[in-house]
C-alpha cells in the first residue's frame, strides 16, 4: 500500500536541533575529514540533492531574516554595563533593615537582579554578575557610551521593586513547599498561603509580612505617580498581588503569573530608560503600558491598540532616539560588533544583487533577487545599506490603506505592500542622510503586488523586506504635491483593490484615503497579513493572476538554478505573531506560486535558525519547514557570512561540500 | 523558363520595401519587432517561472513574430534550449499513435537544431531531452489551433502528452494559439500540476510611441522613432530616408484618431499599419522619394473616397501590391526565360477566383487544397466534366508537389512551372498528350492534331486550342497551383498538412480576407482573364464597360497598331465592349452575342461565327477596299498573320511544343488554331489592316445576324472570303455592307422598325461572291449592287424605286424586282431535269453547307470529293 508521508523533515535519526551552537552544527553538517569545517561546506552539502541545473550554474543563495536578536550584536543591553545593576541595587538598599529571618534584603535584591539579567540576556551577559559586579562598577573603566550607565536608570524605587519581586518569589516557593500541589496544565499556578494554620506562623512573619509592608509602600508610591501610564500598570499589578495576599474573607493566595508580570515590570523598570534597542518582549511590555486596555491576564502583556496609528506612533517614539544614536555612532571610527554585523549583511545583499545584475532577466541562470527580511522595527539594515553604497535599494513595507466609509470616524483598512526605492546620498550631512532615509521622495514609492512587473522593473535592486512594518519611515501620501488630486500611487492602489476613486479631490485635513504604517504586534494582524499573501485575484477579465502579497520573486527562486537558504538570525520566533507571519510567508511559494509542487529536488534543509533561546513550539513549527535550529548568538555566525561574502566576490566562488575551502 | 525557386527569388529581390508589410516575422527580423520589448521580457519571465505557458492573442497580433523573433532568441540567450514546432502536417510515414506523432515532430525539430536524439522511441527522446536539458528545454508548440481544428483525436492525445510532460518532466512547454481556441485547453487547468501554468495574452500594439517606432523602423537608424527623437544624433541624409518626419506625424495623427473611435482599435491593428506603410512605399516608389506627407494625404483622400480609413485601405493596397510583385517576378531579365502571359494572367485570375473561397463574413476559412481547387476551378471542371475527379486530383497533387499515399511526391523532382504535361499525365493516369503525326488529317494544313479528334466538344482555347481536355486540365491545375504559390509567397495564406493526402490552406490573418476580396473585385472588371482562357468560355457574360464609357480597355485597343488576338473561344457568350484596331484570328465566337459593342477597325480572320449576333453595335469608320483582282475559287482562303506579339507567340510555342517564334503565323482556315506553317496551302491571301469598320475575313458562318447596327463615320461592315449560310441583316437603319469573295446561302436584309426618320439608306455591295437565296425585305431604301457575282434567286420585296438592286457582270438564276441594266450579265436558268455545270454548284454548295467542323470542308475539297 502506498504510504503518504508528511513533508515534514527530518527523517528519524537526523539531528536538527543544535543546542550547543555553531560548532555543533558544523560538526553535524560537514564531513569529519574536512578541516577546518566551514559554513560553506555545510551549505554545499545541504544543496547536494539539487539537480544538474544547480550543479551547472547554481549557488547557495543565503536569504537572511533578521530579528531583534541581531540588535544584541555589539552595542545593546547585553553589551552595556547592565552587569553593574546588582551592585547598584545592593548599594541603594544598603540601609534597608534585614528581613525577620535575618536575611540581608539588599543582597537578596541584588542576587535577584543578577539572576534576572542572566535570564534575560543569556549566559554571556550573566558572566559579569555576582562577585565581579563590584569590580565592574569601579570607576576608571573605559567610559561607557551614552545609555550604558545604570546609575541613573536604577533608582531606589526599582531596587525596591526588585526586592518585592524577590520576596514574592521566595514566598511562592516557601508556600509551595509547604503544600506541594500538582502543577497545572495551563501554567497559571496559584499557591494558597496556609495562614492561620498550625506551623504557618514562620511563613507569615518571615515571608509574608515583609512583602505586604513593601507592597503597601510601593502601591502608595505608584498612586502618587498615577498619571504616569507605566506607574498605573505597576499599581494595577501590585494591587492585584496585594489583594490576593490580604485575607479579606478568603484564603490568601499567590499566582505565578502575577509574580512573572512583576518580574517583567522589574526588567522594564531597569531597561526602559536606556538608549539601546529594546528586546522584543521588552517592546511588547513597553507598548502594553501605553495601550488600553492591555492584556494583563498573563505573564507577558500583549499590547492591544484600538487606534491603528497609535502602535506605530509609540514604536516610533520608542525607537527614534535609539536610531539617531545608532546612526550617530556609525560616524565613529570604532566599529561596533553590531555595525560590523549589519555591514556584512548589507555587503552580502549588495554583492548578491551585483551577481544577479550580470545575468539576463528571466534566465534560469540568473540568481534570485537579493532580498533580506527584517522582523524588528529598527532601521539598522537600511542604515548599513545606505552607508555601503550610493546605489539605490528597495525597501518593501506593509501598509494599511485607510478608507473613510460613510459612518463617521470609521475607516476600512486594507493591507497592502508598498515598495520604496531608497537612493543613498552621501553628500548630505550625516543627520540629513538619516532623515532622507526615513522620509524618501514621494515619487519613489510604488505598489508592490504578486505580479511579475516587480521582478522585471526592480529585480536587480537589493531589497529589504519589513515583515513587521517600518513605522520609522514616513508613510507616502496619496495625493499630488499641490493637493489638488489623487496621485498615481493612489490610482494604482484603488485599481488593484477595486475601490472607486473618490469623486472629490482630497480633503487634506481629513483625507478620504490615506496610507498608515503597520506595526505587526499581535496574531490577529499576522493573520490579516498572511491572508493578503494568499489572496489571488484576476484583475478585470484578464487571465492574469495577481496576488496582493509580496512578489513571489522576493522569497522564491522563480524557476532559477538557485535555491534560497534561509538564515533566520535572532528572529523572535518564540512570539507567535512573528512566527505565524514568517511561517505563512514560507508557505506562499509552496501553495500559491507552486514552487514546491515541482518535482525538482530541493536542498536537504531549507535553512537555519540562529537564536540563543528557543523552545519546543518553535522547533516543532520550523521543523515542518525543514529548518535546523541552532542555539547561539547571531554574531557567532558573522564570520560565516563574511566568508560567504568572499565566495560571492570570488570569480570561482562555488564552495565544495567535502573539500577544505581554500578561500580565506 | 524560370523555375519556381527562381520565381521566388525574383519576388524577394523585388520586394525592397523597408517595412515588412502584412506578414509574420521570421528569425533574423529582430529589428522589426519594435514596441514589444516589454512583452518579450514579461513573456520570457513567464516561461522561466512556469512550466506551461499558454500564449494567445488575436489573429495577426504578432504571436508568431514574438515567437520567431523574440522568444527564440530571448530564451537562447538566457540559456534555454527552445524547440519550436509548428508543422503539424501528417506526412507519409508519420506515426499513427498521436503521442508518437507529436513526439516525432519534436524529434524532427531537434534534429534540425543539430541535437541528436537518435532513433529511439519518442518517449525515450523525451527522457533524453529531459536528462540533457531538464528545465532548460522549452518546447514551443506554435499554431496549436491547427491541431485543434484539423486533428481532433490527435489534439486530445497531444494534450495528454503535454500533461505528462508537465507531471513527469522538467521541460517547459509553450502553447501558442489564437485566443478563440484558448477555451479548448480548459482541460489542462485541472490536469496539470497546480500553479505550474500561466496564460499570457499578447495584446495589440496600439500605444502611440510604439506605432511611431514601427513607422520609423523603415528609416536608417530608425530615425523618427521615440528614442531617436530624444537623442541628438545627426539627422540622416534625407535621400536615405524611407519616410519623412512629417509623414510619420501625419500618419500617427490618423492612427490616434482611429484608435479613439469606438471600434477603431478593434478593427485596425498593427497588420493594417504595416499594410499602410507597405502601400505608401509602393505609392512613393515611382517618385523615387521617401514617403512624404503628400503621399499620406493622397492615400487618406483615396481612403475617404472609398469610405475607409487609410490603414484599412493600406492593407488592401498592400495585398494588391504583393500580388503585383508576384506578377513582376514572373518576368526574367532574359525575356525568353520569362513566364508567358497566359500563365501569368491565368494565374492572376486563379488567385482572384481562389480569394473568394478563403474567407467568409470577415473570417478566414480553412480549405483543403484539392477542395479549394475544385471551388476555384469550378468552371473548368464543370466544362471538362468527363474527366474523372481522381486523376484530376492526382494531377494537381503532382504539380503542387504534394505526395499522396499512393504516389508520394519525389521531393524536388517536380518543378511546378516546368513539369511537362506528359509527366503529370503519367503520374495522374490522365490521357497522355498525342504525338504529332503526319497521319493527322489536317497535317497538310499544318495542324498536327485534328481538333475534332483531340477536342471533339470544342472546349479548349487559347494556345491550347484543339488540345485534349486532359491536357488543358493539367495546365489549368498548374495555374491554380501557381496561384497558391503566389498567395503563399505573399504571406497571405499558410499551407499545412495535418494528415497525409491533405493540405489545409487558410489565410494567415482574417483581415486578408476582405483585402483579397476587394482586390478581386477590382480585378474582375477587366477582360484580361477572358483573353487568356485555356478552357473556352461558355455562356459567360462579359460586361466590359469602363467607368468612362468612351474609354477602351487596353487589351481591346490597338491604338493605331493591330492588336492580334488568336484562338479565343467564347462560346454562347454575351459581350459588351468597345474594340478598336483589333484582329481576332481563328477565334470561335459561335453563338456569342456582341451587344451594344463598338467596332472600329476590327477584323475577324477565320473566325467561327455560327449563330453569332451583333446587336445594336456601333460600326465606326470606313473599311479599306479589297484588292479588286483577288478571287479565290479554290476553297476557303488562308491568311498570313504578322505582328502577333512576342508574348503570345512564346505562349503558343510553350503550350503547343512547337516553334511559333517566327514573325509570321498562319490562319489556314477556321475552326482550327493558328499555325506556325501554312501547310500545303500555297495561296495566302493578303488581308488589309483596317482602321475603321468591322471586317470579317474567311471563316464560317451559319445564322450570323447583324441587328440594328449603327454605322457611324462612314462605318462599313465588310465580309470577305466568308462562307456559310444565313446571314441576316435585320432591323437595320442606314448601313454600308460589302461582301467580297464570299459564298453565302441565305442573305436577308430587313429595315429598322420605327419612325421613318430612323430609317436610312442601306448600301450593299457584293463583289466576286456567290449568293443563294437573297431576300430584301419590304420598305428598304438604298441600293444593292452585285458585281461579278453569281446570284441564285434574289427577291427584292421593297419598291424598286426605293431600293434599287443592280447587277453587273453577274450570272443570275432568278432575280425579281431588280434594275434592268445593260451589263447585268447572263440570265441563266436551271434545266428541270439536271444541272448543266454541276461541279461549280457542288463546290459552292460545299462552301455554303454547315459543317460541325468547318475544316472538314477543306478536307473534302482537298480530297476532291
Amino acid at each position: 500500500m502506498r504510504q503518504f508521508k508528511a513533508r515534514r523533515e527530518p527523517r528519524s535519526g537526523t539531528k536538527t536541533f543544535f543546542e550547543h551552537g555553531r560548532d555543533e552544527y558544523l560538526a553535524a553538517k560537514v564531513v569529519p575529514w574536512v578541516e577546518p569545517r566551514r559554513f560553506c561546506n555545510a551549505l554545499e552539502e545541504i544543496h547536494t540533492p539539487l539537480g544538474p541545473l544547480y550543479k551547472r550554474s547554481g549557488y547557495p543563495w543565503i536569504t537572511l531574516v533578521l530579528g531583534s536578536g541581531c540588535l544584541e550584536a555589539g552595542h545593546d543591553i547585553s553589551g552595556t554595563r547592565v552587569r553593574d545593576v546588582p551592585a547598584i541595587v545592593q548599594r541603594l538598599l544598603a540601609d534597608v533593615d534585614p528581613l525577620p529571618d535575618g536575611t540581608n534584603a539588599a543582597k537578596l535584591a541584588g542576587a535577584f537582579a543578577a539572576s534576572l539579567i542572566a535570564d534575560r540576556l543569556g549566559p554571556s551577559a550573566s558572566r559579569g554578575s555576582g562577585d565581579d559586579s563590584e569590580a565592574a562598577a569601579e570607576p576608571g573603566d573605559p567610559r561607557p557610551q551614552a545609555g550604558d550607565s545604570f546609575d541613573t536608570t536604577t533608582d531606589l524605587k526599582t531596587a525596591k521593586l526588585l526586592l518585592c519581586a524577590a520576596l514574592l518569589t521566595r514566598l511562592y516557593h516557601l508556600a509551595s513547599a509547604a503544600a506541594p500541589d500538582a502543577l497545572s496544565r495551563t501554567g497559571h499556578d496559584r499557591v494558597s498561603l496556609p495562614i492561620g494554620r498550625a506551623g504557618s506562623a514562620e511563613l507569615e512573619t518571615d515571608a509574608l509580612q515583609p512583602v505586604l509592608v513593601l507592597l503597601e509602600e510601593l502601591i502608595s508610591s505608584a498612586e502618587e505617580n498615577g498619571h504616569d501610564s507605566e506607574d498605573a500598570v505597576l499599581h494595577q499589578a501590585l494591587a492585584t498581588i496585594d489583594s490576593s495576599l490580604s485575607p479579606r474573607g478568603h484564603q490568601p493566595s499567590l499566582r505565578v503569573a502575577d509574580i512573572q508580570l512583576l518580574t517583567e515590570l522589574c526588567w522594564y523598570s531597569l531597561t526602559q530608560g536606556t538608549s539601546v534597542y529594546p528586546g522584543w518582549n521588552d517592546l511588547l511590555l513597553h507598548l502594553s503600558t501605553r495601550s488600553s486596555p492591555a492584556l494583563f491576564d498573563r505573564w507577558l502583556p500583549r499590547p492591544a491598540f484600538d487606534d491603528i496609528d497609535a502602535a506605530c506612533q509609540f514604536v516610533e517614539q520608542r525607537y527614534a532616539a535609539t536610531t539617531r544614536l545608532s546612526w550617530a555612532q556609525l560616524e565613529d571610527d570604532d566599529q561596533t560588533d553590531r555595525e560590523r554585523f549589519y555591514a556584512t549583511v548589507a555587503a552580502v545583499l549588495r554583492q548578491q544583487a551585483a551577481l544577479r545584475e550580470g545575468f539576463l532577466q528571466s534566465s534560469p541562470l540568473q540568481p534570485p533577487i537579493a532580498s533580506a527580511f527584517v522582523t524588528s522595527f529598527d532601521l539598522e539594515l537600511e542604515m548599513a545599506m545606505w552607508r555601503s553604497s550610493t546605489e539605490p535599494f528597495v525597501v518593501a513595507v506593509p501598509m494599511n490603506l485607510l478608507q473613510d466609509v460613510a459612518e463617521p470616524a470609521t475607516c476600512l483598512a486594507s493591507v497592502c505592500w508598498l515598495g520604496c526605492l531608497i537612493r543613498p546620498d552621501h553628500d548630505l550631512t550625516h543627520s540629513e542622510q538619516l532623515e532622507r532615509l526615513r522620509t524618501p521622495a514621494e515619487a519613489d514609492w510604488f505598489l508592490l503586488n504578486g505580479d511579475t512587473a516587480y521582478e522585471l522593473t526592480y529585480g536587480n535592486y537589493p531589497v529589504v523586506v519589513r515583515l513587521s512594518g517600518s513605522p520609522l519611515m514616513r508613510a507616502p501620501r496619496l495625493w499630488t504635491e499641490d493637493g489638488s488630486d489623487w496621485n498615481d500611487l493612489c490610482r494604482r492602489l484603488l485599481k488593484d483593490y477595486h475601490i472607486e476613486l473618490p469623486s472629490e479631490p482630497p480633503d487634506l485635513n481629513e483625507p478620504e484615503l490615506r496610507m498608515a504604517h503597520v506595526a505587526l504586534l499581535d496574531e490577529y494582524s499576522a493573520m490579516q497579513h498572511a491572508a493578503s499573501e494568499f489572496l489571488v485575484y484576476q484583475p478585470d477579465r484578464s487571465n492574469e493572476r495577481v496576488r496582493q502579497g509580496l512578489p513571489g520573486a522576493l522569497f522564491g527562486t522563480r524557476g532559477s538554478a538557485f535555491a534560497r537558504f534561509w538564515m533566520m538570525m535572532g528572529v523572535q520566533v518564540s512570539d507567535s505573531s512573528i512566527r505565524y507571519r514568517f511561517a505563512s510567508q514560507m508557505t506562499v511559494p509552496t501553495s500559491i506560486d507552486g514552487e514546491s509542487v515541482k518535482k525538482a529536488p530541493t536542498p536537504s534543509r531549507a535553512g537555519l535558525v540562529v537564536n540563543w533561546r528557543t523552545d519546543d513550539t518553535v522547533r516543532d513549527l520550523l521543523g515542518w519547514y525543514n529548518f535546523d535550529v541552532v542555539t547561539d548568538r547571531c554574531e557567532n555566525f558573522q564570520v560565516d557570512l563574511q566568508h560567504y561574502l568572499r565566495h560571492l566576490q570570488s570569480t570561482t566562488h562555488r564552495p565544495a561540500a567535502r573539500k577544505r575551502c581554500e578561500l580565506t | 523558363m524560370i523555375t519556381l525557386e527562381q520565381w521566388k527569388k525574383n519576388f524577394l529581390d523585388k520586394d525592397t520595401c523597408p517595412w515588412r508589410g502584412p506578414k509574420p516575422m521570421e528569425p533574423g527580423d529582430d529589428d522589426l519587432l519594435v514596441g514589444r520589448q516589454d512583452d518579450r521580457d514579461r513573456f520570457a519571465h513567464e516561461v522561466l517561472t512556469h512550466q506551461l505557458v499558454i500564449l494567445h492573442g488575436e489573429s495577426g497580433v504578432g504571436k508568431s513574430s514574438l515567437l520567431n523573433v523574440g522568444l527564440v532568441r530571448d530564451l537562447t540567450e538566457r540559456g534555454f534550449q527552445p524547440i519550436v514546432c509548428r508543422n503539424w502536417a501528417r506526412e507519409a510515414g508519420s506515426p499513427d499513435r498521436p503521442e508518437d506523432f507529436v513526439a516525432a515532430k519534436v524529434a524532427s525539430e531537434l534534429r534540425s537544431l543539430g541535437i541528436n536524439v537518435g532513433d529511439a522511441a519518442p518517449q525515450s527522446m523525451v527522457e533524453q531531452l529531459n536528462a540533457n536539458y531538464g528545465e532548460l528545454a522549452v518546447l514551443v508548440l506554435d499554431q496549436f489551433e491547427e491541431l485543434i481544428r484539423h486533428q481532433r483525436p490527435f489534439f486530445k492525445r497531444a494534450l495528454d502528452w503535454v500533461v505528462e510532460l508537465n507531471s513527469r518532466y522538467d521541460i517547459h512547454v509553450v502553447i501558442s494559439l489564437r485566443s478563440e481556441y484558448v477555451h479548448r485547453l480548459k482541460a489542462l487547468n485541472v490536469q496539470i500540476r497546480p500553479f505550474s501554468m500561466s496564460t499570457f495574452e499578447l495584446e495589440a500594439l496600439t500605444a502611440a510611441e510604439h506605432i511611431r517606432d514601427v513607422m520609423a523602423s523603415g528609416n536608417p537608424g530608425h530615425f523618427g522613432s521615440t528614442a531617436s527623437l530624444r537623442t541628438e544624433d545627426a539627422i540622416p541624409d534625407p535621400a536615405a530616408l524611407a519616410i519623412t518626419l512629417e509623414a510619420i506625424e501625419l500618419l500617427l495623427g490618423e492612427w490616434n484618431t482611429i484608435q479613439e473611435t469606438e471600434f477603431g482599435s478593434a478593427d485596425v491593428g498593427l497588420l493594417h499599419l504595416q499594410g499602410a506603410l507597405y502601400a505608401l512605399y509602393a505609392r512613393a516608389k515611382p517618385d523615387g522619394t521617401a514617403i512624404r506627407a503628400e503621399h499620406v494625404r493622397q492615400m487618406i483622400a483615396a481612403a475617404v473616397e472609398r469610405n475607409r480609413d487609410i490603414f484599412s485601405l493600406g492593407l488592401i493596397e498592400s495585398v494588391s501590391r504583393k500580388l503585383d510583385l508576384c506578377e513582376e517576378a514572373c518576368l526574367d531579365e532574359d525575356p525568353a526565360s520569362s513566364l508567358d502571359e497566359f500563365l501569368i494572367a491565368g494565374t492572376r485570375e486563379a488567385v482572384r477566383r481562389t480569394a473568394a473561397h478563403l474567407s467568409s463574413g470577415g473570417f478566414k476559412l480553412d480549405r483543403e487544397a484539392w477542395d479549394l481547387a475544385q471551388l476555384a476551378l469550378q468552371r473548368e471542371l464543370r466544362i471538362f466534366s468527363e474527366i474523372e475527379k481522381g486523376p484530376a486530383e492526382r494531377a494537381f497533387r503532382t504539380i503542387y508537389g504534394l505526395g499522396t499515399t499512393a504516389a508520394p511526391a519525389a521531393a524536388g523532382a517536380v518543378d511546378l512551372l516546368s513539369v511537362p504535361r506528359a509527366v503529370v499525365a503519367a503520374a495522374a493516369g490522365l490521357r497522355a498528350p498525342a504525338e504529332a503525326s503526319q497521319a493527322s488529317p489536317l497535317a497538310e494544313l499544318g495542324i498536327a492534331v485534328s481538333p475534332w479528334e483531340a477536342d471533339p466538344q470544342s472546349l479548349s482555347a487559347g494556345p491550347m486550342f484543339g488540345y485534349p481536355p486532359d491536357e488543358v486540365v493539367i495546365e489549368e491545375l498548374r495555374r491554380f497551383a501557381f496561384a497558391l504559390e503566389w498567395l503563399t509567397t505573399s504571406s497571405l495564406i499558410r499551407p499545412t498538412s495535418p494528415v497525409v493526402d491533405c493540405t489545409m490552406l487558410s489565410l494567415i490573418h482574417d483581415g486578408f480576407g476582405e483585402a483579397l476580396e476587394d482586390w478581386a473585385d477590382s480585378e474582375h472588371t477587366g477582360p484580361a482573364a477572358a483573353l487568356v482562357l485555356l478552357t473556352g468560355a461558355q455562356g459567360d457574360v462579359f460586361e466590359w464597360v469602363r467607368e468612362d464609357a468612351d474609354e477602351y480597355w487596353p487589351q481591346f485597343d490597338g491604338a493605331g497598331q493591330d492588336r492580334i488576338i488568336v484562338n479565343l473561344r467564347w462560346y454562347n457568350c454575351r459581350v459588351h465592349a468597345r474594340f478598336r484596331h483589333v484582329v481576332f484570328a481563328n477565334c470561335d465566337f459561335r453563338g456569342t452575342q456582341f451587344v451594344n459593342c463598338s467596332f472600329e477597325g476590327v477584323v475577324f480572320v477565320n473566325c467561327l461565327l455560327d449563330g453569332a449576333m451583333f446587336g445594336d453595335c456601333d460600326i465606326i469608320g470606313p473599311v479599306v477596299s479589297a484588292p479588286a483582282k483577288v478571287y479565290d475559287k479554290e476553297g476557303l482562303p488562308s491568311f498570313a498573320l504578322t505582328g502577333l506579339d512576342a508574348s503570345t507567340r512564346a505562349a503558343l510555342s510553350h503550350y503547343r511544343g512547337e516553334d511559333f517564334s517566327g514573325a509570321t503565323l498562319y490562319s489556314v482556315t477556321s475552326g482550327v488554331p493558328v499555325t506556325n506553317r501554312p501547310g500545303t496551302r500555297s495561296k495566302l491571301l493578303d488581308w488589309a489592316s483596317q482602321r475603321g469598320g468591322l471586317t470579317m475575313y474567311g471563316g464560317r458562318l451559319s445564322s450570323l445576324m447583324v441587328r440594328s447596327g449603327h454605322f457611324r463615320g462612314g462605318g462599313e461592315l465588310a465580309l470577305r472570303h466568308i462562307a456559310g449560310s444565313s446571314l441576316d441583316i435585320t432591323e437595320q437603319g442606314a448601313a454600308l455592307i460589302s461582301l467580297f469573295g464570299s459564298s453565302i446561302r441565305g442573305l436577308s436584309i430587313s429595315r429598322r422598325v420605327g419612325p421613318e426618320e430612323e430609317q436610312g439608306e442601306i448600301k450593299l455591295i457584293v463583289q466576286g461572291s456567290v449568293l443563294a437565296n437573297t431576300w430584301f425585305d419590304e420598305g428598304l431604301t438604298g441600293t444593292a449592287r452585285f458585281d461579278n457575282s453569281v446570284v441564285w434567286q434574289l427577291m427584292n420585296v421593297s419598291e424598286r424605286s426605293s431600293y434599287r438592286v443592280t447587277l453587273e457582270n453577274c450570272t443570275r438564276y432568278g432575280a425579281v424586282n431588280i434594275e434592268d441594266t445593260e451589263n447585268a450579265g447572263p440570265k441563266a436558268d436551271f434545266a428541270e431535269h439536271g444541272i448543266a455545270d454541276r461541279g461549280e454548284i457542288v463546290h459552292q454548295a460545299r462552301l455554303m453547307a454547315y459543317r460541325r467542323e468547318p475544316a472538314m470542308v477543306e478536307l473534302d475539297e482537298t480530297r476532291g470529293q
